[in-house]
């Protein structure tokens, strides 16, 4: 009898780990695809990045064939630590260097109208890499939108009536 | 008989018993989360809270639909070929068409042109819009000079040779020789941005240096010239 009853709470006991494990194991797997899920949907909320890659060159800004306003633009990238980098504006050059994680960042002044900025790298070995962008500077919208357009005929026509 | 019969019942009331007591405290909170979710007061926050992410999403995905919709592009060429109906660019990333529409505005210093003003090898700025695919030209901005850049040049290196005017450097990636001249405009600097004259230079100076290829097309033969713009000193100037 004794034998009986420490077999059926060993078989028990087995049983019933067993069906924890499971229940546990099927817990996790519901948590990690619903982490997959959320973290897919806010990659998807993300805006689209704009880095290009050449070898060990990395460029995040600026956007290959942006449009800007302003007559300066920071420049900024990844390369090997120390390495140095050469910004060309047109045909003006700017010099810096990576950081100790390789991160570069210079601010460099923009010619009227079109640039071609190239981004050079080069290390201690004479290694080189090269990446080129063309940014436009252009201050004024490109066209007056449509709301913009109706508040001004209508304020034109509350000036006319109160005259 | 009986007694086997005894025995299989007390052994399946164990097994029974203990299946049970051992899957409840697994099963007992699932239940209870579930019935507390059940709860109405819960459940309207959960849905308050879930129309509350919902909003705030939809305002970030409408703010991202308005950016890219609305997505200014800008890009040069030189031109290859004008039509009546568009013109085809040449630049680094190749040939690009540029359809006329009555919204394209061609200027030149300013001025409205006309389609007619157009000739090859001139250079446009091309603005407007990108839409996913379709770019929709608003402007397009004639230019008299070339936009182009000049071939650039950057080495790193030791001075070999060097005088008032031309600086001879060993390249550190296969150790040839390359002629750079000095211009009155090129910027002489040590590792500090400490500005430094010709007379500061010696041999084995490690140097990096940024310039341009001056190519002299007049003569027979392309003469190619290596300017330097900017000679920094790898090291600082004492």
């Amino acid at each position: 009898m004794q034998k009986e009853v420490f077999l059926a709470i060993l078989i028990g006991l087995v049983m019933g780990l067993f069906i924890t494990f499971g229940v546990y194991q099927a817990r996790q797997s519901n948590d990690q695809e619903a982490a997959i899920d959320v973290q897919e949907l806010e990659q998807e909320l993300e805006p689209t990045s704009s880095i290009e890659k050449t070898g060990k060159l990395a460029v995040y800004n600026p956007e290959d064939e942006s449009v800007v306003d302003e007559s300066t633009i920071r420049v900024t990238g990844k390369i090997e630590a120390k390495d140095y980098i050469v910004i060309y504006v047109n045909d003006k050059p700017y010099i810096t260097q990576a950081d100790e994680t390789g991160n570069f960042s210079q601010e460099v002044e923009l010619d009227q109208s079109s640039n071609i900025i190239t981004i050079h790298s080069i290390n201690e070995d004479g290694e080189k890499y090269e990446l080129t962008k063309t940014v436009i500077v252009h201050p004024k919208p490109l066209i007056t939108t449509q709301p913009e357009a109706e508040k001004a005929s209508a304020s034109a026509k509350t000036e006319t009536k109160s005259n | 008989m009986k007694s086997i019969d005894k025995s299989v019942k007390t052994y399946l009331a164990f097994f029974l018993c203990l299946f049970a007591f051992l899957n409840a405290p697994t099963n007992s909170p699932t239940l209870a989360q579930e019935t507390n979710e059940a709860s109405p007061s819960t459940k309207e926050s959960l849905k308050e809270r879930i129309d509350k992410v919902v909003e705030e999403k939809k305002e970030q995905v409408k703010d991202k639909v308005e950016e890219f919709s609305q997505k200014k592009r800008g890009f040069i060429g030189r031109i290859d070929r004008v039509s009546e109906e568009a013109i085809t660019l040449e630049n680094r990333k190749g040939t690009q068409i540029i359809p006329f529409n009555d919204e394209l505005a061609l200027t030149k210093n300013n001025d409205e042109v006309s389609v007619e003003d157009l000739a090859v090898d001139d250079w446009v700025t091309v603005l407007g819009f990108q839409e996913e695919t379709n770019f929709s030209p608003i402007k397009l901005i004639v230019s008299e000079d070339d936009l182009n850049v000049r071939p650039q040049i950057v080495e790193i290196g030791s001075i070999v040779d060097f005088d008032q005017k031309q600086v001879t450097i060993k390249t550190r990636d296969g150790g040839s020789e390359i002629e750079f001249q000095i211009k009155k405009t090129t910027l002489l600097e040590d590792s500090n941005s400490e500005e430094f004259s010709t007379s500061d230079l010696f041999e084995d100076m490690q140097c990096l240096i940024a310039g341009y290829k001056d190519i002299d097309e007049d003569e027979d033969d392309d003469v190619e010239t290596n300017v330097a713009i900017i000679f920094r000193s790898l090291a600082p100037i004492q």
